[in-house]
């Protein structure tokens, strides 16, 4: 599984994607086990001790994900069985895409429907997005630890413009942690994509 | 003796690990150099893990390295090796491969960190005493001169990248690009097959373009150095190509521009010359250069070159 996600070239992700669909493997399934190969090199690039995986194998996994999310999100199925709204996206200074995507795929296959805002999303972005929209759930990721301020300021935003009580806020990226996402008045902090999964079903279930 | 296997006899062995590795093998054999190499060995932390799944310690590994190399190493030789991005941690490995594999020269580039030998001095100390020439580029694709002629004969196909551009007199806009030397990661002939039509008179977006192509992970090949803003390799990386386009495109490269302010502004001070130059305000370094690191190496260079003196007060002062 890392080898696949380490090949430069790409093409070892897209033959092991094809074989696992051609097999009948269920393509969120196939997109569970690439996210658990991705956790992998993250775990060996932080590993305190050893660290094992270095800057270039971020980077080229990172794309490789991509790769398979191009190739198997439109074979997912959105439910959209109404489960609840989420506006999602990375917030400004930060174009780091993966774990925003990964959380959006996991959310709607879930059957939340996702409006994805993109990248480097300005804080005046998220605010249009939450009045236009009317979600349920905010979700803000951020990789960068510089980059952490904006998530801030799009809650004291929220606020400002009347509109924080009526969507639940949740947070998350390499950057975040528990104790920044509650500083900053933020519902949740989601570790990683099921977790976050997890808290946005509670969200939806104390709402109902 | 050193020279006696340089020019096309040149045998290359790769000692590597993981896709930086690879892609770096990949745009070396591709382009040029691919009747050179005589073999290429992944070397990971995993293969050389002790009862008990640790890895062993500097002191047991320089102690006894020989008893560390993995048993399906090649039974090969080479003039050259490159090591490449190979867990600091093994470092000590490199004296007993190179004896192993004779070779000559030692190519030791540091893109991240991680990679940077544990004990480097040593290193270079036990394979000077040994005969071979090593040198620690960083980043790879800072390589532009040497002493030695093995490296010698690599850098006229990999290193600094260079580039020969032809544009329209009238218009401006680019024609064509040749890529004279391209960077070991092969970003540079990426991107000079997009710069037909570009516009050398627009230099943020020349500049632009050049930084963002650089490390664009939707490209064939990209830079994949380290990007931490406390060792900006990658950022180096860019300004190194950048200034060659510019200088393949006989604009103002960084070196021009802190000739131009010293001969303007005579004697200046190391620092108030940096504050000039790197991470001019106009877009990302269209006359200057994004990093430190790279005003630090231009200087060097220049003083090398007998063209600034930087005098014992850390000031510089034409030549």
């Amino acid at each position: 599984m890392v080898s696949v996600l380490l090949d430069f070239k790409g093409t070892k992700i897209r033959e092991y994607c094809q074989s696992k669909l051609d097999s009948g493997i269920d393509p969120f399934e196939i997109f569970a086990e690439l996210q658990l190969g991705l956790e992998e090199i993250g775990k060996g690039y932080e590993d305190p001790g050893f660290r094992r995986y270095f800057n270039s194998d971020l980077i080229v996994s990172g794309r490789n994900m991509k790769r398979a999310i191009d190739m198997l999100k439109p074979l997912i199925p959105t439910r959209n069985d109404g489960k609840g709204l989420v506006v999602i996206g990375t917030v400004a200074g930060d174009v780091h895409d993966i774990g925003k995507t990964i959380f959006a795929v996991t959310l709607e296959s879930d059957g939340f429907l996702i409006i994805d805002t993109g990248v480097d999303v300005p804080c005046e972005r998220f605010i249009a997005a939450v009045r236009e929209n009317t979600p349920d759930i905010l979700a803000m990721s951020s990789l960068l630890t510089t980059t952490l301020p904006e998530m801030n300021a799009v809650i004291q935003g929220l606020t400002n413009a009347g509109l924080r009580d009526n969507v639940r806020v949740i947070v998350g990226g390499h950057a975040v942690t528990e104790g920044f996402a509650r500083s900053i008045g933020a519902d949740a902090y989601g570790r990683d994509s099921i977790e976050g999964l997890r808290k946005c079903r509670d969200f939806m279930r104390e709402k109902a | 003796m050193p020279g006696l296997h340089a020019g096309k006899g040149m045998k290359i062995f790769f000692l590597f690990s993981g896709p930086f590795g690879e892609q770096i093998i990949n745009t070396i054999s591709l382009g040029g150099l691919g009747q050179q190499v005589s073999g290429a060995y992944e070397l990971r932390p995993e293969q050389i893990l002790v009862p008990g799944g640790d890895v062993p310690g500097p002191d047991s590994l320089f102690e006894n390295p020989e008893r560390y190399i993995p048993a399906d190493f090649p039974e090969t030789g080479a003039d050259l090796l490159i090591v490449l991005g190979v867990h600091g941690h093994l470092s000590d490995l490199i004296p007993c491969i190179a004896r192993r594999l004779n070779v000559r020269s030692v190519l030791y580039p540091i893109d991240d960190r991680d990679t940077i030998p544990e004990a480097r001095k040593t290193i270079a100390d036990e394979l000077t005493e040994m005969g071979v020439h090593v040198e620690f580029p960083e980043p790879f694709c800072s390589l532009s001169r040497s002493s030695d002629p093995l490296i010698g004969e690599f850098l006229k196909f990999f290193g600094r990248p260079v580039f020969g551009v032809s544009t329209d007199i009238r218009s401006g806009r680019i024609n064509r690009v040749e890529v004279l030397r391209d960077t070991p990661c092969g970003s540079a002939s990426c991107i000079a097959g997009k710069l037909a039509g570009a516009d050398t008179n627009d230099l943020n977006s020349l500049s632009r373009f050049c930084y963002d192509e650089q490390h664009n992970d939707e490209a064939e090949n990209y830079c994949l150095a380290e990007m931490d803003p406390r060792y900006p390799l990658m950022q180096e990386a860019g300004d190194l190509l950048k200034d060659a386009l510019f200088e393949g495109c006989s604009l103002t490269s960084t070196k021009g521009t802190l000739l131009s302010f010293l001969e303007r502004s005579g004697e200046t001070g190391v620092e108030d010359l940096a504050v000039q130059v790197v991470g001019l305000p106009s877009g990302k370094g269209t006359s200057g250069c994004v990093t430190r690191r790279a005003f630090d190496l231009y200087l060097r260079e220049l003083e090398e070159e007998y063209r600034i003196v930087i005098t014992a007060q850390n000031t510089v002062k034409l030549a």
